[in-house]
């Protein structure tokens, strides 16, 4: 067959209708190398501007604008943003290397820890955010080590977070850096942004930095090991040498005294995780593992408490079986009840559904939710996949709406394609949006996400590796 | 039956209903009010012609593609059936002139048909691999490819 360029000579407004079966963006990216002719048909006003209407049922969601996708691609790891009013994905500003090893958000605040840098990169949710902005995270270069876990708390905006080989928690209020969600703060935050922190920054930020020691052989424990309401800091410990004896810590945060000091631990229970909220401390127990780590006999139960320590109620729930909790398992509390969204996967490299389960604290009662990677998502249903998947997974939820967000990345012999899964859990109804297809690193990439009005921002990255 | 004349002067007749998957050529049949007139294609050559015509014939019952079916054909895949795949086994030249004749004949299924046998060619293959396929001069300088690369560095997964 004589070759020919049939790409290099088509007239320009025929090539969107070749790039339609490009499902692959990354595949438009490597056709810009191709030649000085392809280059310029591929970043054409002309073939993006066509790729902005995405398919009718959200089954296959394009980027709103290829501009934006191109600029998204130049930096290896992105925020992307999934519009669900004009269904659609784009990012809002991309500022994360692949040296982020740690990550947080709040409804308020999106933080990204770069260990390499040593520095924290925050995005501020409560100052104007049409998506179309790119975002300019502010940097904060205060961090001194490896941070090994990291919240941002709901209620006040505070920075809690962990740092290996140093017994203590550190604490920092975010409301000191965007002291003013307004056009000030933002061009404030340009030139804070990650060309390089001001040394205005870090004095300023440094000097708001609480450090809460561990008490003496102790060390944190279980999973959400610390929040905070913006009055108390609420920590979880462990003693060490494998003493099932645990304790909550409460400390002023505004004094940095001593609240209360409650053992928690019901000898043979792992407790899996906790949350702070309405002045109560909500602990979670389940019963022991089992060799696999994925059956749980029997019932696990929530407890809870005051800040004083005594419990308020104790209500049992419903793991059911088989279930392989992992980063996602996520407690909320939600209309004063709390719940958990809970996913259990089937493994590598074997059939594979992603489950949410929101648990009533008051009947015990979990409700479960499959969904199926390639297929519309069912509930309650045990249809088999044969397909290879790798899950790579997170879950986002939003709590006025009901809804749950699912984010979860397949992996195929092609490389990891992103998908969202949409459950309005009131119509019952399930919408998928898939993302750009993004590089394999497998079982090194993380993926979360949240939601600002009604955009749901993904970030995926690469643990950065300690050499 | 309507009498085509292709743009190096060979005539072609052709049923009405096979002539009309092309959607110029059936607006024009209206224009003209008068089926027997002989219609110029001046943007087709003959032997292109004759090609897409035989493509008309073999669909001549299908159903023509709507505009409002664009967004379905989006989703479809890029699956071609077996007929189309034996079809399009032509010469990159000649697939490239079927596509322009598709677009400018307004026949929305072969130009379909034409665009997923291209991008099947392409998808999922290296730069390297295209230029191969198309036997493109990589006109690249080593300093431009890579700049090109520092940019896109998000996708060089392979």
């Amino acid at each position: 067959m004589a070759s020919f360029d049939i790409i290099g000579n088509l007239p320009i407004d025929i090539i969107p209708s070749i790039v339609q079966y490009i499902p692959r963006y990354t595949d438009l990216i490597h056709f810009q190398r191709v030649c000085k002719v392809w280059r310029y048909i591929f970043t054409s006003p002309i073939t993006y501007a066509a790729l902005v209407s995405p398919a009718p049922d959200g089954a296959v969601a394009h980027t709103d604008a290829y501009d934006r996708f191109r600029k998204l691609c130049y930096d290896q790891h992105a925020i992307v943003t999934l519009n669900l009013s004009q269904n659609c994905v784009y990012k809002v500003g991309p500022r994360v290397t692949n040296q982020v090893s740690c990550s947080a958000y709040s409804n308020d605040y999106l933080v990204l820890y770069l260990q390499h840098d040593r520095r924290f990169l925050v995005w501020d949710f409560t100052s104007e955010c049409d998506g179309n902005d790119d975002m300019e995270p502010r940097v904060l270069d205060f961090g001194t080590g490896r941070v090994t876990d990291m919240i941002v708390s709901e209620q006040a905006g505070y920075l809690i977070w962990q740092e290996a080989d140093k017994p203590a928690i550190f604490v920092f209020n975010l409301a000191n850096v965007f002291w003013s969600a307004t056009s000030s703060a933002a061009s404030s935050a340009t030139s804070l942004s990650s060309q390089g922190s001001s040394n205005t920054t870090s004095a300023k930020v440094g000097r708001g930095i609480q450090v809460f020691p561990f008490p003496q052989g102790c060390t944190l424990s279980g999973l959400n090991p610390f929040n905070c309401d913006g009055e108390h800091l609420v920590a979880r410990f462990g003693v060490e040498l494998g003493s099932p004896r645990k304790f909550v810590m409460v400390w002023d945060l505004r004094t940095r005294e001593l609240v209360s000091k409650f053992p928690f631990t019901e000898t043979g229970l792992w407790d899996t995780s906790a949350i702070f909220a309405d002045k109560k401390i909500y602990l979670f127990s389940l019963p022991p593992r089992t060799e696999d780590l994925r059956l749980f006999q029997f019932p696990g139960y929530c407890k809870a408490y005051d800040l004083s320590g005594k419990v308020i109620s104790s209500v049992g729930v419903l793991p059911g079986t088989e279930f392989r909790f992992n980063k996602m398992f996520e407690p909320f509390c939600q209309n004063g009840k709390i719940q958990y969204l809970i996913s259990r996967q089937g493994g590598l490299h074997r059939g594979h559904c992603l489950s949410a389960m929101t648990v009533d604290e008051n009947t015990g009662v979990g409700n479960e939710h499959k969904f199926y990677p390639g297929c519309n998502s069912m509930v309650g249903s045990d249809a088999d996949i044969n397909e290879t998947y790798f899950p790579v997974q997170d879950c986002i939820r939003q709590n006025a709406t009901q809804c749950l967000y699912l984010f979860h990345a397949i992996a195929s012999c092609e490389g990891i394609s992103g998908e969202v899964e949409i459950w309005d859990t009131t119509s019952n109804k399930s919408r998928r949006y898939w993302l750009p297809k993004v590089r394999a690193v497998f079982g090194n990439e993380s993926f979360f996400g949240k939601f600002v009005n009604r955009d749901l921002y993904i970030h995926r990255y690469s643990r950065w590796q300690e050499k | 039956m309507v009498k085509l004349t292709s743009s190096d002067g060979e005539s072609f007749d052709v049923e009405k209903e096979v002539a009309e998957r092309s959607v110029l050529i059936k607006n024009m049949i209206e224009d003209v009010g008068d089926a027997s007139t002989e219609i110029p294609i001046p943007n087709v050559t003959a032997n292109v012609l004759k090609k897409v015509l035989e493509w008309c014939e073999h669909h001549k019952g299908d159903p023509i593609l709507a505009n409002e079916d664009d967004t379905d054909a989006r989703k479809k895949s890029t699956d071609i059936d077996e007929w189309d795949q034996k079809f399009m086994q032509v010469d990159q030249e000649m697939l490239f002139e079927i596509i322009l004749a598709a677009n400018y004949l307004d026949i929305k299924a072969l130009l379909e048909v034409g665009c997923k046998t291209v991008a099947n060619m392409i998808k999922g293959k290296t730069p390297e691999e295209i230029r191969r396929t198309f036997n493109i001069q990589n006109d690249f300088t080593p300093e431009e490819e890579a700049q090109i690369r520092r940019e896109n560095e998000w996708a060089e997964d392979r």
